[in-house]
């Protein structure tokens, strides 16, 4: 719908750069949030952990509990039997942040108006940052955030 | 009994019930819903203006501009903030400046407890200036029936002292501001127009009726 409005304007690698170094500038800035731990009917647990910039969720990362590692995105793991213990997820996670880069390229999704950018933790692509069209700004996962906002408090 | 524990208000009105046991009958009558629908309001309102994204993204404007210049800083969300709570009452101004003062604390990384308590206390001193500041004043302009700016030209010379005073205590205050060693974030967030737009909204649609029923 933007593209619509927006005429004439193409997308270009070079818009593709400013978001990726856009990700690149903001990654200092992104901390673990809290583990969000979900409980599934039957009883598995899945944990997540959403990425922080300036108190906003930019995305969430599954989390292994018991490998004690991210997960792909795309596949979190579900674990049974297992207590989940949240300094562990937390300590975890603060070192895999630490390790995260980012992918030297970049999705275009139209109907959101934005770009993303992947994050990979070693082989693996464990999250995506969302950019605006020009690269100005980060698109925060606003639903994520009122979770995180909810489960905290 | 831990909820007793978090919420020691409600530990307080069963402390008073076995006190005064008249005083659970008496309750609902005790109750204002105006004042607890406009509290409620404005909860909503601060809440969703903040969670749009759009306090962050004056912070990180307001945190670039002015990092290297703490009292500035410190000058403008003061002023600013009772400027507002000159036209739209104390309580709603500090409901939209506490949270900001929350994201320039957090997008700054530095401590600024004592922000936080000066805009407080410049709310208040400015919102003693305009009849529309706070409900005392509303109170005093009807019963004595003084005119709009007979009221202020009143007050001006004390606002002003106050004023003078509070700017002096907050320039000695942000020269103890810990400069951060991390510079300021390099993007804003993208605020999310709908919920801005409702929380603005909602704002001013509760000043506007809270000014319409008391005048």
């Amino acid at each position: 719908m933007r593209s619509w409005r927006r005429g004439a304007q193409q997308l270009s690698e070079e818009l593709a750069r400013r978001a990726i170094e856009a990700v690149k500038a903001a990654l200092p800035y992104v901390v673990a949030g809290p583990p969000l731990i979900h409980r599934g009917p039957a009883g598995e647990l899945h944990v997540d952990v959403p990425l922080m910039y300036h108190g906003f969720a930019l995305d969430r990362i599954h989390c292994d509990p018991v490998a004690k590692t991210p997960s792909p995105k795309g596949r979190p793991a579900h674990v049974y039997g297992v207590e989940v213990r949240r300094e562990e997820v937390v300590e975890v996670m603060q070192r895999v942040v630490r390790e995260l880069r980012v992918v030297e390229a970049a999705e275009f999704r139209d109907p959101e108006d934005a770009w993303m950018v992947p994050l990979a933790w070693r082989l693996y692509i464990v999250a995506h940052v969302k950019v605006s069209y020009e690269g100005s700004e980060l698109v925060p996962d606003y639903g994520l955030t009122e979770e995180v906002r909810r489960y905290v408090a | 009994m831990e909820l007793l524990i978090r919420e020691k208000l409600l530990a307080l009105y069963i402390a008073l019930l076995i006190l005064d046991p008249g005083l659970l009958r008496r309750s609902p009558w005790l109750l204002k819903p105006d004042t607890l629908c406009s509290l409620a309001t404005l909860f909503i309102a601060s809440r969703a203006a903040e969670l749009s994204g759009l306090f962050s993204r004056v912070s990180v404007t307001i945190v670039r501009r002015f990092s290297e210049m703490p009292f500035m800083l410190y000058a403008m969300v003061i002023l600013s903030a009772g400027l507002t709570a000159m036209l739209i009452t104390n309580d709603a101004a500090l409901f939209i400046y506490l949270p900001l003062v929350a994201s320039i604390e957090r997008v700054w990384a530095v401590d600024l407890l004592p922000l936080y308590v000066m805009t407080t206390i410049g709310v208040n001193v400015h919102s003693a200036l305009t009849p529309i500041g706070n409900p005392q004043n509303l109170f005093l302009w009807q019963h004595y029936a003084l005119g709009f700016t007979e009221f202020v030209v009143g007050l001006a010379p004390f606002t002003d002292v106050a004023t003078a005073l509070l700017l002096i205590y907050a320039l000695a205050l942000a020269t103890r501001v810990e400069r951060c060693s991390k510079p300021p974030p390099p993007l804003p967030v993208r605020v999310n127009r709908v919920l801005a737009a409702s929380s603005v909204a909602m704002l001013v649609a509760l000043v506007t009726l809270t000014h319409l029923s008391v005048s």
